[in-house]
């Protein structure tokens, strides 16, 4: 499945323009993280995504299929995991699902085995009786999540999931991302927790006043890679380091160390053996290919629309 | 083939809310024991009015129970339980917690449907817990039993009209306090103008002859295929106004606005008194159609900006039929009415500007067939050129016969009654005129009530961009 948006230009009253020719594309398999500033468009951008918002030019496809024009299909293959929380003093957990998994158009036993894949899948199956008021916010996050899953989409779209989820809730969401990736999903998540997008995303898409920046060109010219060595060299390493050819600045990080040198596979490939002709073996050997919030911080202005 | 029935997943949600509602639950356990008590006042106070002869001769009770029972009843079905489904859904639309239907396979249509279906269903179970009251009033031979039966059912019809009317102004684009207001007017003030409706009763019995076994085709047509077509437009408008990007609203509506006038307006034919009928059929139609034109406007169709003439003056007279906004309906109207006071002139009938029933139903009258007329045309510029020819040639014919058959019923009325030659829907406002009065004071007050919902945006949304 390969989800591309082309050229989306969404305007609001008074001229406000929340999405400005954006353009980005994703497959199966993928976790993308959107990133961006409030304001930026990225609520707006996934609503359209997810037919309910239409823009005023461009369109989005899957599988060369417009979302714009044939939303039916789009249903069946897109799941929107909103920002706000589903809170009802009247609905069960199990109720929840089961409505949305008859909306869906599942019919008869499949209805059942959807309800119950999902609750196994995010870990509501001992919660499902509970009323969706009574759920703690990591739990109604689970429920939204197995709201979005329900009809085993191909495409996932997530804005803000993590917004307001204590550490642990965060981690499993974490995780749950991951797994969803691996079992080949298209996955379009937006957060400000930067980090915790580096560690599920395998690529982003950073915008700003709907537009999207440039964010190869911001890593394009050097990065940074970690290293460790054991503890007998580990002290005396950084005067070798900085003689070491190809090594622009060092420096220490928690009990290990930091160089900046080129970009790229291939200079991160001779550091390393410059650093073993110099019998500087080490233990851990990480280059942090643009960090994404260096990356943030460097293409954005800080404009809030 | 295996036969799958699929219930509407919003029924299920709603009912299983709905049966969790604590509010509900009270009220049904309360209602028995309500009725119970009044039954028991009521049927002490006739046998104490009764006199020995009375007594002497058996003669039956229970009509004042039935009365005392359906009033009850009424109150429970046409305004408890549709006020509280349409603030249950006012609040639901207000959150945003209702786009996300719209992410999943169900249509604007299923999810006002299904809001509909689950009210009748709970208003079905209140008539149950009455019936047994209803049977009762027959067993002490106050009431026929056709009664017992016939009452219940138009008030569980009735209920449904109330909450499909909830739920326009629940549906509507207002704030949460808005729609609540427009909602608790909507059930204090409506039912006490659908209550005067007797006096239109009185006026012209709704059975012939008096006896409920026979049913008059007008009697037939308010009691049953009014409500479901109120019923189905109220769906067309509330889907309308649910309905998410990508989708042709206005196309169901209007669809239901034909169905509506296509299925009414032969049956004037049959009735009786065919004048009376159609004047009062036109004003309902008027008010419907006002309902619909206050709630939400329709943008103008890809085909009617292909069909659209090139002289401006032409642009300008054909544009009321290719939007239904508020403005260009109201142009529209002036535009009819004035026509139609020139035909009337013409005529030279008797009609003066001091008999104000008369006026109204003209003025109804020309509302819904401009109002019609221009569904009926974006229906046709919607579709493709060829079918678009075809669907215009049967849409002519249609109307041919229609008014050809009206010009015969206008004749035979001229020539029964001499004195009266002037158009038959104004004969008729002369036969019933405390009807029409009802009819248009309860539809006018709707508008109203709709108009306060949707005006102003339906004036942002009318401006060059």
């Amino acid at each position: 499945m390969k989800v591309e948006v082309t050229n989306l230009v969404k305007t609001f009253d008074r001229g406000f323009r929340a999405v400005d020719g954006l353009s980005f594309s994703f497959s199966s398999g993928e976790v993308i993280g959107f990133v961006g500033p409030n304001g930026a468009g990225k609520t707006t951008t996934m609503r359209i995504m997810s037919t309910l918002d239409t823009p005023d030019s461009g369109d989005i496809t899957l599988d060369g299929v417009s979302v714009l024009d044939h939303p039916e299909q789009a249903h069946r293959l897109i799941g929107f995991m909103p920002d706000d929380l589903p809170s009802r003093t009247d609905t069960t957990v199990d109720e929840y699902l089961d409505f949305f998994a008859r909306a869906y158009g599942l019919r008869g036993a499949a209805i059942r085995k959807a309800v119950e894949g999902v609750e196994e899948f995010t870990g509501l199956t001992e919660f499902r009786d509970r009323t969706l008021h009574a759920l703690s916010k990591g739990m109604k996050q689970r429920v939204s999540l197995a709201r979005a899953l329900v009809h085993d989409p191909a495409v996932l779209i997530m804005d803000e999931p993590a917004n307001g989820l204590d550490p642990r809730a965060r981690i499993e969401l974490r995780e749950l991302v991951k797994a969803l990736g691996e079992n080949g999903k298209a996955i379009l998540i937006s957060s400000h927790i930067l980090s915790e997008l580096e560690e599920m995303c395998t690529s982003s898409v950073i915008i700003e006043r709907g537009r999207r920046l440039n964010a190869e060109a911001a890593v394009s010219a050097e990065t940074w890679i970690k290293l460790r060595f054991l503890p007998d060299v580990n002290e005396t390493a950084l005067p070798i380091l900085l003689e070491t050819p190809g090594v622009i600045a060092a420096e220490s990080s928690g009990n290990g160390w930091r160089v900046k040198t080129a970009s790229g596979d291939e200079a991160a490939a001779a550091l390393a053996e410059k650093l073993f002709a110099r019998k500087l073996v080490p233990i851990l050997f990480e280059p942090e290919v643009g960090k994404l919030e260096d990356i943030f911080m460097h293409v954005t202005k800080g404009n809030l629309a | 083939m295996k036969l799958q029935f699929r219930i509407n997943p919003v029924t299920l949600k709603e009912l299983r809310q709905l049966v969790r509602s604590r509010l509900i639950l009270w009220g049904m356990a309360v209602l028995p024991i309500v009725l119970l008590v009044t039954t028991a006042i009521v049927l002490s106070s006739e046998m104490h009015d009764m006199s020995p002869m009375e007594v002497t001769y058996g003669k039956g009770l229970g009509g004042g129970p039935l009365i005392a029972v359906a009033v009850i009843t009424g109150i429970v079905t046409c305004g408890l339980i549709p006020l509280f489904t349409s603030i249950k859904t006012a609040i639901e639309t207000s959150k945003t917690s209702l786009g996300l239907e719209f992410t999943t396979a169900l249509t604007s249509a299923q999810i006002a449907t299904g809001k509909i279906t689950a009210a009748a269903i709970i208003s079905a179970i209140a008539v149950a817990l009455a019936m047994p009251f209803f049977v009762l009033s027959y067993l002490m031979r106050g009431v026929e039993l056709v009664s017992t039966v016939v009452v219940p059912l138009e008030l569980f019809v009735a209920g449904i009209v109330m909450s499909s009317l909830g739920l326009l102004p629940a549906c509507s684009r207002r704030s949460i306090a808005m729609k609540i207001i427009l909602l608790v007017a909507l059930y204090t003030v409506l039912p006490i103008f659908a209550t005067s409706l007797s006096a239109f009763m009185t006026f012209r019995s709704w059975h012939s002859g008096g006896t409920s076994s026979s049913w008059s085709y007008a009697g037939m047509f308010f009691a049953f295929v009014v409500p479901l077509l109120m019923v189905a437009y109220c769906r067309a408008q509330a889907a309308a106004e649910l309905a998410p990007p990508h989708t042709d609203f206005a196309r169901t509506l209007r669809i239901t606005q034909i169905v509506m006038f296509v299925v009414g307006y032969p049956l004037i034919f049959a009735d009786e008194d065919p004048c009376a009928f159609w004047s009062v059929m036109w004003t309902w139609i008027a008010g419907m159609i006002a309902l619909g034109a206050a709630s939400r406007p329709l943008p103008v169709t890809r085909g009617a900006v292909i069909h659209a003439p090139r002289s401006w003056l032409l642009r300008v007279l054909a544009f009321p039929f290719a939007t239904g906004s508020m403005p260009s309906m109201f142009f529209a109207f002036l535009l009819a009415m004035a026509s139609t006071s020139m035909l009337v002139l013409i005529t030279g009938s008797t009609l003066h500007f001091n008999d104000t029933r008369r006026i109204i139903v003209l003025i109804c009258e020309c509302f819904a067939l401009v109002a019609i007329a221009g569904s009926i045309a974006r229906v046709i510029l919607d579709t493709r050129p060829r079918l678009a020819k075809s669907l215009g040639k049967i849409a002519a014919a249609y109307f041919a016969i229609i008014n050809g058959l009206q010009l015969l019923t206008e004749l035979d009325v001229m020539d029964r009654d001499t004195l009266w030659p002037f158009p038959c829907c104004i004969e008729g406002v002369r036969r019933i005129p405390n009807g029409h009065l009802v009819i248009a004071i309860v539809m006018g007050f709707a508008a109203i009530c709709f108009v306060m919902v949707a005006t102003r945006e339906d004036f942002k949304r009318f401006r060059k961009p």
